[in-house]
């Protein structure tokens, strides 16, 4: 009987350390849900990491653009960048050729985004800078 | 005599505006034309950068019965982006109708290329133009332009242009016109106006707006 009470204790204690580990490191999202997203296929806690960051280093990114020498014909580049939902405000130097794009707070463009629009103005897309 | 001297005159300035026939993509140009000799008023749609439909419309205002519409197809057939430059490679092509002898109304072809350079202080265009129509003989347009800024302005600033333009006309019938005019262009964001007169008295005045 003593045996038999020792192994079913030592059973739990096992059984209770891995399911406070499953809900601590593995942090396994079939378990329990969140509001408003889905976990499949991505760590949680590294995405909260890179928003974070996202957050406070890019709230503004400089484009190299070339060929915008007419500021009569560069008026796209503004128009087509402030109408994007990201976009909080858009600043043109011609003389470094630059584009600043101001983001709304947690808002980013991809880089694929950002070349097309500037395409789509008519100047080639250099580079972020 | 006198209609036809209307009639070229009429021709001769509606060609000459068309300084944007391709804007940026999703873009809306209005642009448009006024001297003793005409009223031409033009719009287009940029699809694409490189590809835009327009319309327009021009009548003589020493008589109105001398009128054209045309749709044209404009196209940016080559673009060089430089580092300090911007170089274009345009063609158009269109039909309408057209009251050209104002009396009938025939069907006109519109055929047309244009090349221009720019940097921020320099400018230069070449263009050369065709108005067909089944029954008269062809109308054939040349223009040379160059351009310089005094200085170069911001992007939000008010920039201004000197500009000389050269222009010959020929007519089937054997007429020639050749005729030089400076020009004072004045841009503020998306709004453009010249304003010149030509050697031989005529005033001009062309505005484009684009949104």
């Amino acid at each position: 009987m003593k045996t038999l009470v020792l192994i079913l204790f030592t059973f739990n204690i096992n059984t209770s350390f891995v399911f406070a580990e499953s809900q601590s490191s593995d942090h396994n999202h079939k378990r329990h849900e969140h509001k408003g997203h889905k976990h499949e296929g991505h760590d949680h806690k590294m995405e909260d990491k890179k928003a974070e960051f996202k957050e406070i280093s890019k709230d503004k990114v400089v484009i190299k653009v070339q060929g915008m020498v007419c500021a009569f014909c560069a008026q796209g580049i503004k128009k087509n960048f402030n109408a994007k939902k990201e976009v909080k405000e858009t600043k043109v130097d011609l003389d470094k050729m630059e584009v600043t794009i101001l983001f709304k707070k947690g808002q980013q463009l991809s880089k694929k985004v950002m070349e097309e629009t500037v395409t789509d103005a008519g100047f080639k897309f250099v580079g972020v800078k | 005599m006198s209609k036809l001297i209307l009639v070229m005159g009429m021709v001769v300035f509606s060609l000459t505006s068309q300084a944007h026939p391709v804007s940026f993509k999703g873009s809306t140009g209005i642009m448009g034309h006024h001297s003793p000799f005409m009223a031409h008023n033009q719009i287009n749609y940029s699809f694409e950068y490189w590809w835009a439909l327009g319309v327009h419309h021009f009548q003589n205002p020493q008589d109105q019965d001398l009128k054209a519409s045309v749709v044209t197809s404009n196209f940016l057939l080559k673009r060089w982006n430089g580092k300090s430059f911007q170089s274009n490679l345009y063609a158009l092509v269109g039909g309408g109708i057209s009251t050209l002898d104002g009396i009938e109304q025939k069907g006109t072809g519109a055929v047309g290329l244009q090349y221009d350079i720019e940097d921020r202080r320099y400018y230069f265009l070449a263009k050369h133009m065709n108005l067909l129509t089944k029954e008269d003989s062809a109308f054939y347009q040349s223009v040379v332009r160059v351009g310089i800024a005094p200085y170069e302005g911001d992007f939000d600033e008010l920039h201004a242009w000197l500009i000389l333009e050269w222009r010959k006309n020929e007519w089937g019938q054997g007429f020639v016109m050749e005729d030089t005019t400076p020009m004072l262009r004045f841009f503020y964001q998306n709004l453009l106006f010249e304003i010149g007169q030509s050697f031989r008295g005529i005033t001009r005045f062309n505005y484009i707006i684009h949104f």
